[in-house]
Parts: C-alpha cells; structure tokens; sequence
C-alpha cells in the first residue's frame, strides 16, 4: 500500500470544509435579500422566451375581419399578474403583425374576454379567473399550466428536455373561428382535434 | 505494566501555527461576498430579444431554470424516475453510479475508485446481475458475471439527454435479465449537440479530467458529433488510514452520426473506443503452496469498443418501425484473468395501431455472444470459450378501454437462449387516471435471469488453510465450483404505485412492490474429496445451488416542488425489506432505508447553488455503517458559453466505507471527503 506525499494539500482541505460551509452560508445568508429582485432573472429569461412564441403564433393565426375593429386595429394580448405582464409587455414593446401593432392589456381578475385576441394564461391562476376566455369568440388562449391544451385551451407550452414544445388543440381554435397555418401545427409536438 | 505507546501514526499530528481558520474565514467570506450576486450590479443586464429568432429557433433554445416541467413519465405504468440534464448538471456527479444515489429503489455503494455495486431493489453487489443497463439501446450487461461493469461504462455526461431509471421487471420490451429494473442511458441526438464543449477540471480526489466535443452538420439532414474524454481518479484510503491501490484513469473517444434523409426516416451511426487502466487493493490470493496465501496490489486493464447502427421509420402517425444492429467487444484483464467478450445484437421492432385504441408494439431480436477466458492461478473457467446464441420475440398490447382514463397494457417476451432454453417473460399492467393529475397503475410480471459464464463454468479458490500435521497432512482447499445445470431465476412481481400533482409546482409518486423469487443463486457446501494433483490437497466444494422462495417487498417515493420560482426541492425514499437467508451471497449489501434530498436554487445572474444530502441505511451482512453525507456545488454561468463550478462531495465525513467487493477478493477502499472544480465553455 502506498502513502501519499500530498499531505499538506489533504491538511487545508480537512479544514476546508468547515470553512467553506460557513463561508457559502454566511455569503447566501446576506446576499439573500439582494438577489431576491435579482433571484429570477432565470425564469424571467423563460417568459421572454415564451413572449417570443406568443409572438410567433400570433404571426401564424389568423383572425376574422370581424374580430378587429378597424384596419389598423391593435392585436390585443390580454395578460394577468405581475412578473409575467411585465415579462411580455417587455417582449413585445414596438413590435407589429402584419401591419397591426401589438398592445399587451394587463387582464383583471375577472376579465370581459371581448378585445383579447390573445390571452396568455399562467400556472398560478385561478380556473374561475380564465374559464370565460376559452370559450371566448376570437381569443387565442395560450397558456404554460399542466396538460393547458387538453383541458380546454388552445396552445399549451410545455417544457421538454430543458426546450420548449408547444401543442395545439384545434377544435377549440375552431370554435373560437380561428384559423392556424399548417407551418404552425407542422411544428407542434400535438395536434388535438 | 504501563500500554505499549500508541503509534505516531495515531496521535493527531501538532499543526505549526499558520493562517488559522479564523483569519481564513472572513477572507473567504469576503471574496465570496464581493463576486456575489446582488451586491456589485446597479441593474439588470439587457434583455435578449428573443422575437428576433424564428420558431424554429426558439425551439432549440435551452431553458435551464429550475421551475417546474411536466413530466412525460406521467402516463407510464410503470415506476420510472427520469434523472434530466439539469438534475445531472447541478448534481456535481462525475460518474454515472454516483447519479444514480438520486433515483428511488437504487442501491449504490462504492467499493472502491474504480468499482461500484449498482441494483435495484434489493441483491447489491458488485456483481449483482438483476439489473439491465443500456446506453442508447446497446445492453451494457456483462454475461461474464451478469452484472455491470460500472468501471469500463462510461459516458459524457454533458451529452446525456436523460437517464430512466425503470424499477421493475423490464422483462417485455427489453428482455432477460432486467429482473429488477432497466437503467435507460440516452444521449442526446447530434442535432443536438452542435458546436464546440470543451470541460477540465481538477480536485483532490478527482487529480484532471477533461472532456472535448465537437458538433456539426453537413447539411440540414445530416448532423454529427465527435467527442474525447480523459479523466483520473486518484487512490483513496483503506481503513488504516494508508493509501490505497485503486487509482484510475480512463480515455474514450467516440462519435456519433444522425441523418433524417426524408420526413420518414431516422438513421443514426455511432461508435466508442475506450482504454482503462485501474488498481485493486490488497488482492489476496490464496495458494495451495506454502506461504499459502500471497497479497498485493493489482493493476488491471479494460478496453474496448463499440459501434451502434439504426434505422427508424414512421409509417404513418399511428405505426413505425426501428431495425438496430450493434458490435461491441470488451475486454478485460484483472488479478490475473483475462476476458474478452463478443457482443452481435440484431434487434427488430414494430408498432401499429391495428385496431382502434390498441397500440401493439411487437419485436424480433438476436444476440451472439462469444465469451473468452484466460485463467489465473486461482480462478479458472470451463469451458474456456463459449458462444451463446439468444433468439427473442416479444409482443404488447395497450388498449385504451376509456379514453385518457383507463389503459390496460398486456405482453410477453419469448427468448430461447442455450443454456435454460425457452423463457417466458409475461407482464399485465393497468393505468387509470381519474383526473388529469391523479394516475394509480398496478402490474403483475414474471422475470428471469440467466445464469452467467460464471455462474455455470467458473472455479474459484476462494481460501486455502495450511496443513496441519499430523491429523491434517495436506492442506484444505476450499473452492467455489459453478454449475452447468444452473436454472435461470423467476421473479413474479406485484406492483403498484400512485402519482400525483395536487398543485402546479408540486407533484410526487408512490410506489410499492412485492416481489417473490425462486431458485435464487445461492452457494452449498458439498463433501470434501481428496485431489492429487496437480498438489496433493483437500477440496472442500461449495457450489451454486438455487434456493427455494425468497420474498422482499418495500416502497419508493419520490417528490418535487418548486418551492418558489428560484428555488427547487427533489426528495426521493426507499424503503427495503429484504430478508434473504444467508448464505446467499447477496445477503445484507442492501439497506433497508435511503433518503436523498437535492436543493437547486438559482441566485440571480448565472449563480447556482446546490445542495445533496442523503441518508443510507447501515449494510449488516457488510458491517457497514448507516451514513448521512453532503454533496455541495456552486456554479457560475455569467453567459451561456461559460460555466464554472465548485463541488465539495461526502464533506460529512473525511472518509468511511461503503461497499465490500465480492468474488473476487479486493480490499475496499473508503470514500473521502472531496473537492474539484470545474469549468465548461460552449461555443
């Protein structure tokens, strides 16, 4: 059996443990309040990413004339609580469809579905706060909850293997008189019909 | 009369004063401080403009927070944990047994560096034999000793999509021998790998390791990868405290080659060389000569390769079929015995939807295996080459009897192989789902094991006691014999488990088994007989012999809860009654208790912080202490190319045992407290 020469490296690192352990949480424990606000920047890089397909969907949806008021009418997109309509409003600042700009409404709780073109629906919302909105006439309902698209929405993002997939169920999008472009379900991982 | 003095060895040794931890701590504690996150930036960095790229784009975009995923397993019938990308990158792992302490009903235990007993549900060894593991569908199981060798397997793990751990019998998809689960290893497809990784690093225990990948595409059909990964592992201790013999060092290189010519088919080419070089400690050989026995250290060498070849093709959506064909060779050289093995493996399979709401998937496969053995002074095989020709066919169906609510799967796997002849591996298993995040299953399987190489045709001496004249002239061998008319052993499995997300951010699964062995490898002593040569001694035969029922039940569970959006919990836990008479060999490398915790949290500006204690239970029949240990990292990410981690393994303890080695007899070395970092650049 041999014996190792490296005894002063093994010497520091008996120690180094302790140490370290205090060191990393006495670190966490003040730089805790700090990071809060800074804390999501990770899932804040997820919402964008999920504004960025929003906006693409709404690229490859199309809505009855009837469903805007006017030629240059804006593309609603109707978004509730904090961190997500900051998130989306953020993504979509400037940008246009078409030739329609495209406004971002924070949705209340009990939302009047007519002018939503879009509603983005988050994990953390009530069923009653959104039930109105999937049946609602030309409101595209996209939403990130468990299993969104079989449960009556219309475009569920879903994560899988750390990217993001979304399906599609089409009768709903029907039934609100939406057309999807074939180059959109041709990407969905599900078409539900 | 006074006690002899201790020895030096044993009295701490009188530290120089030097920079003591007091000043050290808030040294650290400062620079920690002051790169950490929050306390240097005035604002955000800029947002990405992710509306720039297009669908596609975005889809191959990696989100690597730790909110909450829905989970694919969800519909399964079975007990699967699935150990992701992230779980593996945040895990501080470097190996693929240490990943597997996080999964429920798995039982690790390191023997030493370069050797580990893996298995689930019980019968842990080195050489534990009830577990199937494949990478990217190649078995990895060796019919030398059916078992695992974790040593020469290896994989980049920076390229491995996810790892599924299926507890179990896999019987009827995927064949003999995965008596209690299927360890699922699959890497990610070329397309997914593009560009260039480059990862080193270096620790205390870990003394470098490096790994280089380079991905490309030749056209948008056609995408490659190429990889070389190096890594040593430096001794650790034995329980005296000395150094012992099991360093290690490994290099494999291997690519992999994926074209999709048409929407309709897949194919994919991939292949692997590797070379490893490792230490046993204190092997002890016994001899039928005077001094009787001999001890030393033993290096010994495995290598080998692989190439992988299949081709997929979707029929319609409802039906496609996959043709796979792979060689692997292996060889290895250890105390003395050498092996080489041969592995051609032709698998066929097929699903369809013939009738509406029944998903049949049916398969063909043949395997040629040719074995090779050298023997060493004390272990000796007979016959020394053998082939082995396994033909398969296996058939399940999956009928949906209410639709999204009750699904009734049933199958068999038929194999004739040339020792047990025909087996039959059925499996019936149920699904409902009374609400969509509610799901109970239920399954009843039969599984078997066929006998190794080892197990029918291996003689061992396993000790040697000295003559002791004059009632004892000669000296006593005492030697394990294999037996050619080994039976394969059944296993009939009653499971049943229940998953579900009561909120959003929080899901768990139960699952709780039964399992009822028969003709279980076990070893009897026989009448001694006398040899006369080749050195005139005693042989007293011990033989494998099957036993009669055995029973082990337990339960597993596993949760995860996304306790706030930064912050992420994984807790697993498994329970094992294994009450299997001795002297079975297997008896008491099992714990009855294991708990594993893992804390992911995302600090803001690329800092990760993780943390991993677990739990495991005392081994009895090894006398091995229960355990508590912590495994820590802290990663740094300030871009997607870059990635720096720190990891601290077993910090608990500076170091204790935690396996035994069996068969082939190998002083365990003890794991120790660890350090390494790490940095990772993608581009």
């Amino acid at each position: 059996m041999r014996k190792s020469s490296r005894n002063w490296i093994r010497s520091l690192l008996r120690r180094w443990p302790t140490l370290g352990a205090v060191a990393f949480l006495s670190a966490l424990l003040l730089a805790l309040p700090a990071t809060a606000a800074h804390a999501q920047s990770a899932k804040d890089r997820e919402l964008l990413l999920k504004a960025a397909f929003i906006y693409n969907f709404a690229k490859f949806v199309e809505w009855s004339p009837a469903a805007f008021a006017t030629a240059d009418a804006p593309l609603t997109i109707c978004v509730q609580g904090g961190e997500q309509f900051a998130a989306i409003s953020r993504a979509m600042s400037g940008k246009t469809v078409g030739n329609r700009p495209v406004s971002v409404v924070n949705r209340p709780r009990s939302p009047t579905p007519a002018a939503c073109h879009i509603a983005f629906i988050g994990p953390d919302e009530d069923e009653s706060s959104y039930v109105a909105l999937l049946k609602a006439p030309h409101t595209l309902t996209v939403g990130d909850r468990n299993r969104f698209a079989r449960t009556g929405g219309m475009v569920g993002l879903v994560i899988v293997d750390n990217k993001i997939r979304f399906e599609v169920n089409l009768r709903m999008a029907r039934a609100a008189g939406l057309h999807i472009q074939a180059a959109l379900l041709r990407l969905a991982t599900e078409v539900i019909e | 009369m006074t006690p002899p003095p201790a020895s030096i060895r044993d009295r701490k040794p009188r530290r120089a004063r030097r920079a003591s931890p007091s000043v050290l701590s808030p040294l650290v504690l400062a620079a920690v401080i002051a790169a950490a996150p929050g306390s240097s930036r005035a604002e955000a960095p800029a947002d990405v403009d992710f509306t720039k790229l297009s669908l596609e784009e975005l889809m191959d975009v990696e989100v690597t927070s730790v909110s909450k995923r829905r989970q694919r397993v969800a519909d399964a019938a079975a007990a699967i944990f699935v150990i992701t990308q992230e779980d593996i990158r945040r895990s501080g792992a470097t190996s693929v047994p240490e990943l597997l302490r996080m999964a429920p009903g798995v039982e690790v235990a390191r023997i030493d560096a370069n050797k580990w007993a893996v298995s689930i549900r019980g019968f842990n060894g080195r050489f534990s034999g009830k577990l199937l593991v494949l990478i990217d569908g190649r078995s990895v199981y060796s019919p030398l000793f059916s078992g695992v060798f974790w040593d020469a397997q290896d994989v980049m793990l920076e390229d491995v999509e996810r790892i599924e751990v299926i507890r179990g019998p896999g019987a009827t998809v995927w064949g003999a021998n995965a008596v209690n689960g299927v360890i699922n290893i699959i890497t990610k497809s070329a397309r997914d790998t593009q560009g260039v990784l480059l990862s080193g690093g270096a620790g205390t225990q870990e003394r470098g390791f490096g790994t280089a990948r380079i991905g490309g595409r030749i056209s948008d059909k056609l995408h490659y990868r190429g990889y070389v990964k190096s890594f040593a592992v430096g001794d650790s201790p034995v329980a005296s405290g000395d150094r012992g013999a099991d360093a290690t060092q490994q290099v494999r290189t291997g690519f992999r080659i994926d074209a999709d010519p048409t929407a309709r088919d897949f194919f994919t080419l991939s292949g692997d060389l590797y070379r490893q070089d490792y230490g046993s400690t204190a092997v002890t050989q016994p001899l039928t000569t005077p001094p009787f026995s001999t001890t030393f250290d033993d290096h010994g060498t495995a290598s080998g390769g692989n190439v992988l070849g299949r081709w997929t093709r979707r029929f319609s959506e409802t039906s496609s079929a996959s043709l796979q064909g792979y060689y692997d060779r292996f060889e290895k050289s250890e105390q003395g015995l050498g092996a080489t093995v041969d592995i051609a493996d032709v698998d066929f399979q097929h699903e369809l939807e013939p009738f509406a709401r029944n998903r049949v998937v049916w398969g063909l496969g043949y395997r040629y295996t040719r074995t090779s053995v050298d023997d060493s002074a004390f272990v000796r095989f007979n016959p020394n080459h053998r082939i082995d020709n396994v033909f398969s066919a296996f058939v399940q169906d999956e009928i949906e009897l209410m639709k999204d609510e009750l699904r009734f799967t049933i199958g068999s796997k038929f194999e004739h192989n040339d020792t047990t002849g025909l087996e039959i591996q059925p499996s019936a298993r149920v699904l409902w789902s009374p609400t969509p995040t509610q799901s109970v299953w239920a399954a009843v399987s039969r599984a078997v094991r066929v006998p190794s190489a080892g197990e029918e045709g291996a003689e061992l001496t396993v000790d040697v006691i000295p003559p002791a004249p004059p009632f004892v002239p000669f000296p006593t061998e005492v030697a394990f014999f294999g037996n050619p008319d080994s039976r394969a052993e059944e296993l009939l499995a009653f499971e049943v488990g229940y998953r579900a997300q009561p909120i959003e951010k929080l899901s768990f699964d139960v699952t709780a088994f039964y399992n009822e062995y028969d003709k279980t490898r076990a070893t009897a002593t026989e009448a001694p007989f006398f040899a006369p040569t080749p050195v005139p001694r005693i042989v007293v035969p011990i033989r494998s012999v099957p036993t009669e029922n055995t029973e082990t039940w337990g339960v597993e569970a596993a949760a995860d809860w996304e306790v706030l959006p930064w912050w992420r919990l994984k807790a697993a836990y498994t329970f094992l009654n294994f009450d299997v008479p001795a002297p079975a060999p297997e008896h008491g490398m099992s714990p009855k208790h294991q708990a594993s915790l893992r804390s992911m949290m995302d600090l803001g500006d690329g800092w990760e912080f993780d943390l991993w204690p677990r739990y495991v239970d005392n081994l009895p029949g090894a006398s091995i202490d229960s355990y508590v240990d912590l495994d820590v990292r802290l990663g740094w990410r300030p871009t997607d190319a870059l990635e720096f981690s720190l990891v601290g393994q077993n910090l608990l303890d500076s170091r204790r045992k935690e396996g035994l080695s069996e068969m082939l007899p190998v002083a365990a070395t003890q794991a120790e407290r660890a350090v390494y970092g790490k940095i990772t650049l993608r581009f």
